[in-house]
């Protein structure tokens, strides 16, 4: 009887042992992965930079996030995982889980690398991600391939939101990727740097802005790129420039030029304007702004005193009814930033958001890196060849620029052989003498009421104005008011440039010297101004045949008497 | 773990001139998910904005929070608001936000900018402080790891990124499957009736 137990015993043993064998092998606890994978749907070209890097906030922008949760009893061992884009991308490295335990989850998210022919795309093109994984679950090993589909937006499209529309509830969700408008911000775009610097050379004359220049220095940066758009006649074309209602769909996407684009082709949208200007100024060493709104955008720059902002879209064109002085540019650029900072509306739309570029280039929202062309630069070169001739400068002098040369001949005596006349101003402002033979003709033209006097002589080759500008108080402004009249409302071509200061009679005159060109008619002239407490006077002798220091012009001109 | 809730406080309260202290637990389990709570007191002004933004519309902040921690899982949201005493309850289920790197050891990544310090053996407070503008924002995060786990310290992965590294075995349970604990059983038992056969009472044989 009791051998029954023994043999029992022995076959229970032997069938445990089988069993404990098969446990461990063919009946071993499985791993099982559950899998899910999120796609995001678009991708936009200008911003293949973004993609590539999880560092941009705090990686939001991946291609694909794949979650793997074992289900199962036994561990997952040896988990790799790698992508393919085809035709952008090849199989990445694997990433590889050493083990995921049983209940355990492992997110793993994928950057795409993204090469630079993608910027070669147009046009909205379909594009797919494949996933490899393997693993073994304990007794067999798996490899598996899922493909999902997406896609490529074209270059020059700006998805502004990734939230689906029934998710949306309140503006801000409208511009979720606001912030990859600094993706379109170009300044190290070969055509750009090479603008920038003919720019600085030829309007400018050098510039201190991007380095030690305070906001005076900055804002003479900002009147050459506004004032020689405007001279290049590039406008504001286009409707809204921003995401709006259409019917009852919102429309979220926008084609937005690249900035050498709106540069060579003459036009552009209020945020591709303002995309621009960001452009040259960050290339120039500047801290530029975009401050967006519902409807609208504009630029700025950060200077250490404050921020400059101006309307970019002053420029002008049919769609706005004419183009803004710089003047008026900066004072509406000011006024809606000052709302925008206080968090009222501009224009009826509400901010959404104030890109400070430098600080987005900084954190991972960089450009592309565009090839140089030398076709546009050839079209940059034409443009200021057209706008210069002969000689470049459109703006107020740098501080400090002094021509000796001219300098020389202040002390030079009135020739005595020349019978003068002297004009006393009426209110005693000013004084001078002039040639007895020569025509004096008061206030001559109404529509600029700043010309008090003409003096010319009988054969009409020179002659001599004297203005007063009663609400002006600085000489670079009384030019640059002067400057607008004259070629906004009278239609006259000016270039000048400025030409140091000079000592007449112990005041100090800030001089100019420049051409202007009317009805096919030149004249070359020399200006000078002085500040007084009642505003700035001056006067500008003239010669149509480029004799500027003639005796009858140095009389006027050595004569000159103001009271301060 | 990234800097989780820099950019929704940014958003929230950057109008105001003030400093903002926020604590967020995180409570993980053996296998590296966690539990996140966060509480926040708020003053009478603070709580006007936050009740303006997500009083009535808790899912915004949801939606802010799957965006801003895209590394992990993110379920399960809850949120209570004390009108009363102006704090909130903001709650969530995040998976995978510490990895098993093998043979027992788990890696919790950190910011670089956090500053960690040991509270207990278990227990590690991350904190970071920010000037942003108008407002000085302090974070404090506090990781509360199973009581199980041995040796946890500072270390830095293959990439030399900073992580709190601590040894936890798995359950060995898992390794062994219905069959061969059915079989240990059988060998037990097996083992018992050889015992009896050797060790029992006797049959006498009577001649």
């Amino acid at each position: 009887m009791k051998k029954i137990y023994l043999y029992a015993g022995i076959g229970l043993i032997v069938t445990g042992l089988l069993a404990v064998v098969l446990g461990f092998t063919y009946f071993k606890n499985r791993g099982d992965l559950d899998e899910k994978f999120f796609v995001n749907p678009v991708v936009m070209p200008m911003a293949y930079k973004v993609y590539g890097n999880p560092e941009v906030a705090n990686g939001k922008y991946y291609l694909v996030k794949a979650v793997f949760r074992n289900s199962g009893k036994g561990s997952i061992k040896n988990f790799k995982i790698s992508y393919r884009i085809p035709g952008y991308i090849d199989w990445t490295t694997p990433v590889t889980y050493e083990e995921i335990l049983p209940s355990q989850t492992v997110v793993d998210l994928f950057y795409p690398k993204f090469p630079r022919k993608i910027l070669d795309v147009l046009n909205t093109t379909p594009a797919s991600v494949e996933i490899r994984y393997t693993y073994s679950d304990g007794v067999k090993n798996f490899e598996k391939i899922k493909r999902k589909n997406f896609e490529i937006r074209g270059r020059n499209e700006l998805v502004y939101t990734d939230m689906p529309q029934e998710e949306i509830s309140e503006i801000q969700d409208m511009f979720t990727n606001v912030n990859l408008l600094a993706c379109f911000v170009t300044p190290e775009d070969p055509v750009i740097k090479y603008f920038t610097q003919q720019l600085q050379k030829n309007v400018l004359q050098g510039t201190t802005a991007g380095i030690a220049g305070g906001s005076q220095e900055v804002q003479r940066f900002m009147q050459g790129l506004y004032e020689f758009e405007k001279a290049a006649g590039i406008v504001y074309g286009g409707t809204l420039g921003l995401p709006e209602k259409i019917g009852d769909k919102i429309s979220v996407v926008q084609h937005i030029r690249l900035p050498r684009e709106v540069l060579t082709g003459g036009a552009g949208l209020c945020v591709e304007l303002s995309i621009l200007f960001a452009s040259v100024a960050e290339s120039a060493g500047l801290r530029s702004l975009i401050f967006v709104t519902q409807h609208h955008a504009f630029p700025g720059i950060e200077t250490r005193d404050g921020i400059l902002a101006i309307e970019a879209t002053g420029v002008g064109g049919e769609a706005i009814g004419g183009k803004m002085s710089f003047e008026q540019a900066m004072r509406v650029g000011t006024e809606n930033a000052k709302k925008f900072l206080n968090g009222e509306p501009v224009d009826g739309a509400m901010p959404v958001a104030l890109l400070r570029i430098n600080n987005l280039h900084a954190q991972g929202y960089r450009p592309p890196d565009l090839e140089d062309d030398p076709s546009l630069r050839k079209k940059i070169d034409s443009i200021f060849k057209n706008l210069f001739r002969p000689t470049p400068a459109q703006l107020p002098y740098k501080e400090g620029q002094r021509d000796t040369m001219q300098n020389n001949r202040e002390n030079q005596p009135i020739p005595t052989h020349i019978q003068p006349l002297r004009y006393q101003d009426p209110n005693g402002i000013f004084s001078f003498s002039y040639p007895a033979n020569w025509q004096l003709l008061l206030e001559p033209i109404p529509a600029l009421p700043y010309l008090r006097l003409i003096v010319a002589d009988p054969a009409m080759s020179q002659e001599a104005e004297v203005y007063y500008f009663h609400d002006i108080y600085s000489p670079a402004q009384a030019i640059q008011r002067l400057y607008t009249i004259l070629t906004q409302q009278l239609g006259e071509s000016i270039q000048y440039r400025p030409l140091g200061s000079i000592m007449i009679n112990g005041v100090n005159f800030t001089r100019y010297t420049g051409v202007t060109t009317s009805q096919g008619i030149r004249i070359a002239w020399v200006a000078h101004f002085t500040s007084t407490s009642q505003g700035v006077v001056g006067f500008v002798l003239g010669s149509y045949t480029n004799q500027l220091d003639t005796p009858q012009l140095k009389l006027i001109q050595n004569s000159f008497k103001v009271v301060q | 773990m990234r800097k989780v809730f820099v950019v929704l406080m940014l958003l929230t309260l950057s109008l105001f001139a003030e400093k903002i202290t926020y604590q967020i637990d995180f409570r993980c389990n053996k296998v590296g998910d966690a539990k996140v709570i966060w509480k926040q007191q708020a003053t009478a002004i603070q709580w006007k904005l936050l009740m303006q933004r997500y009083g009535n519309n808790p899912a915004l902040l949801k939606k802010e929070v799957i965006s801003s921690l895209p590394n992990y899982q993110l379920s399960n949201f809850q949120f209570k608001k004390d009108e009363m005493n102006r704090a909130f309850i903001f709650s969530f289920d995040a998976k995978g936000i510490v990895r098993y790197r093998g043979n027992g050891i788990w890696q919790f990544e950190y910011d670089k900018d956090m500053t960690p310090r040991k509270i207990n053996n278990h227990t590690w407070l991350f904190s970071n402080t920010e000037a942003d503008g108008n407002f000085i924002d302090e974070e404090f995060i506090t990781l509360t790891l199973p009581k199980e786990i041995k040796n946890a310290h500072l270390s830095k992965n293959e990439f030399d990124d900073p992580v709190l590294e601590y040894y936890l075995k798995p359950s060995f349970i898992h390794s062994f499957s219905l069959v061969s604990i059915v079989g240990i059983l059988l060998i037990v038992a097996g083992l018992i009736l050889i015992l009896l056969y050797f060790f029992g009472k006797k049959d006498y044989v009577h001649s």
